[in-house]
């Protein structure tokens, strides 16, 4: 074992140096006009400079949940390319539809585990519903670019493995109307954070709470 | 009804729990009603509180991409403290046919509901059994706004004659999410047909002797009738046709994701055949729950 330690040290710091090279970090920090964090935030960034990284989708699928009536997640970013399965967990059939224009589908209704995997091979937001409970709704977010994060509950979004360059930074919600953009620039080792307040709309959804409905005299 | 056949009814949507697939709903209403005894005069009007219990449950069946059938069951009892003659236990079957035509919530979706139930009066007298029809069009406009036009028949067999009657309606809804925990919502309702009506003895007896006239006198001999102690003793109960116009407000709070206390006004007159009019108020708390 020892006649190969040089050797291993060697391969493992060889392994290394181009890494710790290229590490460049972003922390967004999303808030509202009311100062509070905004989760469910996704902040992008694009490489401007040559050469562009290379994109790859994960092999196994990703899984978006059917779970008490309500997708889980609501929001979930991802590559160009990514298979997504659409696992029901609850008792009663769903039914999973897009009318988006990066990838419109239509799962029929199921319970279980998903009858059909979606690619998702185009850029763009693609708004998830169910056709039976008009409340059910939750985003995928399509990127051409592996530099992402989506913002946990702290309203924090943390792009780590930048390599230096010049960036285009987008932030996307689905309570923020239009594009939130600008241009950054990531050293060697640099670790910078943005701050952005984003100017939310109200958040409507549709009511799933019953009603009585209608009525004649009984 | 014997209390184990009672209890059996009321137990129909709880088994329901058991089995995977089968939406489930129950209710707790409170109702108060300024003339519950549908009386044409002041004097023989009968304000009382009702209070009722329901459950229901269906399970659905795809027919195509955009068409479903739901079956299903229902099960509730009612009680009137003041008049308990009203008390009532309710077990039915609903089918109900629903088509959606397109994708996502501004679909507009049309929906023929069926349902039949066994119903059993403490006044055993109005027990028997209901049969309702129901064509629903439903549009929702935005996240916010949705409107709902109806179309109904109902019939319900009575053992007494009275209490037999049978009736068409049209109503329209139109319901404003104004938050997500605020929900408001109006309608109106005309329907055709049958209703009952509650008078003393001194009312009918003035009536029918042509004290109100003899045209009156004269429908009133026409109609079904019967002695009836539920709003006191030598009370008549009575059917006249004609229609009835309603009109609602109510104002539905979430308590939760499937949960809702709407308070629920309603101004209710109908038009006898004779000439006769009885208005109610109503008001009503209920809490709605999906399960």
């Amino acid at each position: 074992m020892r006649r190969f330690l040089p050797a291993i040290l060697f391969l493992f710091a060889g392994l290394a140096v181009p890494a710790l090279e290229a590490a460049g970090t972003v922390q967004v920090v999303l808030k509202d006009a009311k100062g509070q964090p905004v989760a469910d935030a996704v902040a992008s960034l694009t490489k401007l400079d040559p050469p562009a990284p290379v994109v790859t989708p994960p092999a196994d699928p990703v899984a978006i949940v059917q779970k008490d009536e309500e997708f889980h997640p609501y929001v979930t970013p991802l590559v160009v390319g990514t298979r997504v399965t659409f696992p029901n967990e609850d008792s009663i059939q769903h039914q999973v539809f897009s009318q988006s224009e990066a990838k419109q589908f239509d799962i029929p209704l199921y319970r279980g585990a998903s009858k059909e995997i979606v690619t998702f091979d185009r850029p763009g937001v693609v708004t998830l519903g169910c056709n039976i409970h008009d409340w059910m709704k939750a985003y995928v977010v399509v990127l051409a670019t592996p530099y992402y994060s989506k913002a946990g509950d702290d309203g924090k979004a943390t792009l780590s493995e930048l390599p230096a360059g010049h960036y285009h930074l987008e932030v996307w919600h689905p309570l923020v109307a239009g594009k939130v953009e600008r241009d950054i620039v990531i050293a060697a080792s640099d670790e910078t954070t943005q701050v952005i307040a984003l100017t939310l709309k109200p958040d409507r959804r549709i009511r799933r709470a019953p009603d009585a409905g209608g009525g004649g005299y009984k | 009804m014997p209390p184990r056949a009672l209890l059996a009814f009321c137990a129909l949507p709880l088994s329901a729990f058991a089995a995977p697939g089968i939406s489930t709903s129950g209710s707790l209403v409170a109702t108060w009603n300024d003339n519950l005894s549908h009386s044409s005069q002041p004097v023989d009007q009968r304000e009382a509180e009702v209070f009722s219990a329901s459950g229901a449950f269906s399970q659905r069946f795809p027919l195509s991409r955009d068409a479903a059938l739901l079956a299903g069951g229902t099960a509730g009892i009612k009680a009137c403290p003041r008049f308990d003659g009203l008390d009532d236990a309710t077990a039915g079957a609903q089918l109900e046919v629903r088509q959606k035509f397109g994708l996502g919530p501004l679909a507009p979706v049309l929906s023929l509901q069926t349902e039949a139930d066994a119903v059993a009066f403490r006044e055993t007298a109005r027990s028997g059994w209901t049969a309702n029809a129901r064509l629903d069009l439903a549009k929702r406009f935005d996240d916010a706004w949705r409107a709902t036009v109806s179309a109904e028949w109902s019939r319900r067999d009575a053992r007494a004659e009275t209490f037999s009657r049978e009736d068409r309606g049209l109503s329209a809804e139109l319901t404003w999410d104004v938050t997500d925990l605020w929900q408001l919502s109006a309608g109106a309702c005309r329907q055709w047909g049958g209703q009952e009506a509650n008078a003393s003895w001194n009312t009918w007896g003035f009536a029918v002797a042509g004290g109100a006239g003899p045209a009156l006198a004269n429908y009133y001999q026409r109609i079904p009738f019967t002695y009836s102690n539920t709003f006191g003793p030598g009370w008549v109960a009575y059917r006249i046709d004609g229609h009835t116009d309603l009109w609602w407000l109510s104002l539905a709070p979430a308590l939760a994701r499937n949960t809702a206390l709407p308070l629920r006004y309603e101004v209710i007159r109908t038009h006898g055949e004779a000439g006769t009019h009885y208005l109610s108020h109503q008001v009503s708390l209920s809490l709605l729950h999906r399960f």
